[in-house]
């Protein structure tokens, strides 16, 4: 048996049906999917029942934070349309059996502040509080990520992301690393995991070049080494999008064949092999 | 040696920097500023010429202070990164070669190379890898255009940095040695001992710069998406990555 549950990010499965995806990411041996968060586009009930069908799980919720969703925007419309969306996102969480919803304090792709950064950070702390309250009556956590330079002035490591989390003093969740940013922003990828420490509750898992493990140059034995060392308990999930500053306007155009059957398959067996490689066959 | 970014060139009087330059007992390498004004593939002919004028400008401030190289990612403005057809694509391509050809001549004339540098996706569309670049390199064909190669853009596109080096091989003209966050050599995760046999390998005997950026300098802080401190300070961040690369190089 695996040490870790795999999941895989339906996010790069951009344009297909669900059930194909579902289907897909059961027959290559994971555990669970993790699911794209866009509630109100999304039919909860049919997608509880195809999981539940296909004996696996859905592991976590992959949140978008559009420029609209910004929960430290100064305008107070948005903030409330962004808190409402983490709501959504918990609730849709709920119905489908999903314990852990990405959460971030602001936009991805917004390169600076639009307004006083103490001030950003206050919105930002109350919102997630409130959205971590919510979240946390319907046994749903929050993890908040950590994004590379090129995609927030903000959280860029993870020791950012646990002071902030500190600082929104939820009692259930914590914050999340992916691999693919940290190979940008973290002195040691490993170490930064063990700093986190219990507060790590989900991980995004991408080569260097944001593909499957075994295609970039990431040493995954000390990741996993790490992991096993702080008793990781959460999924491990592979979050792969193409090579571009618009991953999603690559995807739109057809070009991410490859991270279909080929690299969900790779990913889990390369990870599997690193598993046992570092921590033994386990019966 | 001091690599100076000829971002605005009015304001380099070359006579300054290379009295100052031999007063401090240094050489002088300059590296180009491609912003979208001065971008040689871009759809509109005045656009290019502007950047082949800025390119002849380099080349002969490069020439007067004894720059061996002009280097930059020269091929497109810094920051354009758009989903092209392959047909616009290949256009985007000509236009480069057609670009940096003549700007190649030019700069041969006068003893000068062009190094042009691959960055990462996030940076530009055209060219992320080594591979690509050496393939615009071979395009151009000229003796005196090669390349600039970063490890901290390598970290993010390359599979493999140290073979990625050795692809570039007798092309490369000018390296930035730079940690996975732009922090100071040595302090983060880069495969320095990788980095170093593989330029041994191709017996890389040009200059070594340590390229990094302040969050205090607001307007490149924000082309590089530099927003905290990565290291205590621009003189910690030199001396200790001069002794490290040192260490690393020299045994």
């Amino acid at each position: 048996m695996d040490r870790f549950r795999y999941s895989y990010d339906a996010l790069v499965y951009y344009g297909e049906d669900i059930s194909a995806s579902i289907d897909r990411v059961a027959r290559l041996g994971y555990d669970a999917i993790e699911l794209v968060g866009e509630p109100a586009e999304q039919d909860a009930k049919a997608i509880r029942r195809q999981v539940d069908d296909a004996g696996i799980a859905v592991s976590s919720i992959c949140s978008v934070y559009t420029a609209e969703r910004d929960l430290a925007h100064p305008d107070e419309q948005v903030r409330r349309r962004a808190l409402d969306y983490v709501k959504a996102v918990a609730d849709f969480a709920a119905e489908v059996g999903c314990p852990t919803i990405i959460a971030a304090p602001t936009a991805c792709m917004k390169l600076k502040p639009l307004a006083d950064r103490e001030q950003e950070r206050q919105w930002a702390v109350e919102g997630l509080r409130a959205a971590g309250e919510y979240a946390a009556e319907r046994d749903v956590n929050l993890t908040l990520e950590c994004w590379n330079r090129y995609e927030t002035y903000w959280l860029n490591r993870l020791d950012q992301g646990v002071e902030l989390w500190n600082e929104v003093g939820l009692e259930r969740g914590g914050v999340m690393g992916d691999t693919f940013h940290m190979n940008i922003e973290e002195d040691s990828i490993a170490e930064a995991i063990r700093r986190t420490g219990p507060l790590l509750n989900h991980v995004h898992i991408a080569d260097s070049n944001r593909a499957a493990p075994g295609t970039g140059h990431t040493d995954f034995a000390p990741v996993v080494q790490a992991l096993a060392d702080i008793d990781y308990a959460g999924y491990v999930t592979f979050e792969l999008l193409p090579p571009s500053a618009d991953p999603f306007g690559v995807m739109a155009a057809g070009g991410h064949e490859a991270f279909f059957d080929r690299y969900t398959e790779q990913a889990i067996s390369t990870m599997r092999h690193v598993e046992a490689d570092v921590l033994g066959a386990r019966a | 040696m001091l690599e100076i970014c000829l971002e605005d060139p009015a304001l380099v009087t070359v006579d300054a920097v290379r009295a100052a330059a031999t007063e401090a007992g240094t050489e002088i390498s300059v590296c180009g500023a491609f912003g979208p004004d001065r971008d040689v593939s871009h759809e509109d002919p005045d656009v290019r010429r502007a950047a082949g004028e800025y390119l002849r400008t380099c080349v002969d401030i490069a020439a007067a202070v004894g720059s061996e190289n002009v280097s930059g990612p020269m091929y497109s403005a810094t920051g354009k990164t758009r989903l092209l057809s392959d047909d616009e694509r290949a256009r985007q391509w000509g236009w480069a070669v057609e670009g940096l050809s003549a700007a190649g001549d030019y700069a041969a004339e006068r003893g000068v190379g062009l190094a042009i540098e691959p960055l990462n996706r996030y940076e530009t569309d055209l060219v992320n890898t080594n591979e690509q670049a050496v393939r615009l390199c071979r395009d151009i064909g000229r003796d005196n255009v090669g390349l600039l190669i970063d490890t901290f853009h390598m970290n993010i596109e390359e599979k493999d940095i140290g073979a990625a080096i050795r692809e570039a091989g007798g092309f490369v003209r000018n390296l930035h040695a730079c940690e996975n966050d732009r922090g100071t050599p040595g302090s983060g995760h880069v495969e320095w001992d990788a980095v170093a046999a593989a330029l041994s390998d191709i017996d890389y005997d040009g200059l070594v710069v340590i390229e990094s950026f302040t969050p205090e300098i607001k307007e490149i802080a924000r082309a590089v998406s530099l927003w905290r401190p990565v290291a205590p300070s621009s003189d910690a961040l030199a001396g200790d990555g001069i002794r490290f690369l040192e260490r690393l190089l020299r045994s």
